[in-house]
């Protein structure tokens, strides 16, 4: 159900004719528009995602930047994420979490500061905390493997509500 | 008072009418009904996020859900209608995500919703979303008195724990459900009306509370 969604929200494909994507002039690994990857992407250095990833996006100490032709179907740890395209799984994010208004991200998010411009689509729950709490309760996204475990649990309960279509 | 009397169609028109400020009871009410410190709110929004929302929400401790219904709501709709399927009764429940089994909800925002979800699907609707309220439960929405409203939801946006703006500019009408505060006690069973209160621009604000 959530891919069909999903599909009409946002019709990009990246089959034929990819698009050209500008240089943003900053230091990043870039996966193109025609590169689909399945399975676990990690890396040491930020990353702009333009094509379509399925699986897990791990940069834990950089920051991952998916594009407004990439399409991704993970669960993303980073430092930093900002979400142009289009995203279904949750966002744990150490420092910031930032949605675009060309952005769509149906998943939940875990992050210390979360942006979202008008005109962003989003569906799922964001935990919030004013800035002193989070200071005293020195809470960071450290807990990954559990939190991807719930993770698990929410995609299942998504799948199971869109099943009936 | 909340009342029955309709109003003069909405006229996208004017300016004034697209781009409004409201009083917003249901913070008030929720703050003066929960205790306050170290209060973890669970919080559903059945609207769009929006920057000021974010902001504003980032303030509490809370837990928030953000369903952007009508988005999938029309979605859904229109994909039947194309493919020319016929629709469960219980469809509009499938356009929400799954909530954890220990949620219970302290506030739930359907802001102007009720006058764009079909009587079937609101009804169903509210009484799924009942599991997950508590006593005390504050549920917070809008209905027009106006004979003619805009073909979509407004755009809401918090400014703070007392006010609200709102924002349409649909160029297009159409007629609008017309609640009464009877019709609305019938599809709210379970829910008592706390605070009622109608502005200048033909909007009804309404405060329920989880029996």
């Amino acid at each position: 159900m959530w891919k069909k969604t999903l599909s009409e929200l946002n019709p990009i494909r990246n089959t034929e004719n990819p698009p050209v994507i500008p240089d943003s002039g900053k230091s990043q690994a870039l996966i193109g528009p025609s590169i689909n990857i399945v399975g676990q992407l990690s890396g040491d250095e930020d990353v702009l995602i333009q094509g379509h990833i399925k699986g897990t996006v791990e940069f834990k100490k950089n920051s991952v930047t998916i594009g407004k032709y990439g399409r991704v179907t993970a669960d993303i740890c980073a430092r930093e994420i900002c979400v142009e395209g289009t995203l279904e799984g949750n966002i744990f994010s150490e420092q910031r979490a930032t949605i675009r208004a060309s952005g769509t991200v149906i998943g939940d998010i875990s992050a210390p500061r979360v942006m979202m411009e008008d005109g962003a689509k989003f569906k799922g729950a964001i935990d919030m905390e004013p800035q002193t709490e989070k200071a005293a309760l020195g809470k960071t996204v450290t807990s990954l493997q559990g939190k991807l475990t719930d993770a698990a649990k929410t995609k299942e309960g998504y799948a199971a509500a869109g099943g009936s279509n | 008072m909340i009342g029955s009397r309709r109003l003069a169609a909405y006229d996208p028109n004017i300016v004034d009418q697209s781009r409004s400020e409201a009083n917003f009871l249901a913070l008030d009410v929720l703050f003066s009904q929960l205790p306050q410190q170290g209060q973890k709110y669970t919080i559903l929004d059945m609207g769009a996020a929006n920057h000021a929302k974010i902001e504003f929400f980032s303030t509490l401790k809370c837990r928030l859900f953000v369903e952007d219904f009508f988005r999938f709501y029309t979605e859904r709709l229109a994909h039947a209608k194309r493919e020319k399927n016929v629709l469960d009764p219980q469809h509009s429940l499938t356009c929400l995500q799954k909530y954890p089994a220990e949620t219970s909800f302290d506030l739930v925002l359907f802001w102007d919703l009720f006058d764009y979800i079909q009587p079937a699907d609101l009804q169903a609707l509210l009484k799924h979303l009942s599991g997950y309220c508590k006593r005390g439960t504050v549920l917070f929405f809008l209905t027009s008195a106006l004979e003619h409203i805009p073909i979509e939801p407004a755009v809401f946006r918090i400014i703070d724990k007392q006010h609200l703006s709102y924002e349409n500019k649909s160029p297009t009408t159409r007629r609008a459900v017309g609640y009464t505060q009877t019709s609305l006690r019938k599809i709210l069973t379970g829910f008592k009306l706390y605070r009622g209160f109608r502005m200048s621009t033909g909007q009804e604000e309404h405060v329920f509370i989880k029996e």
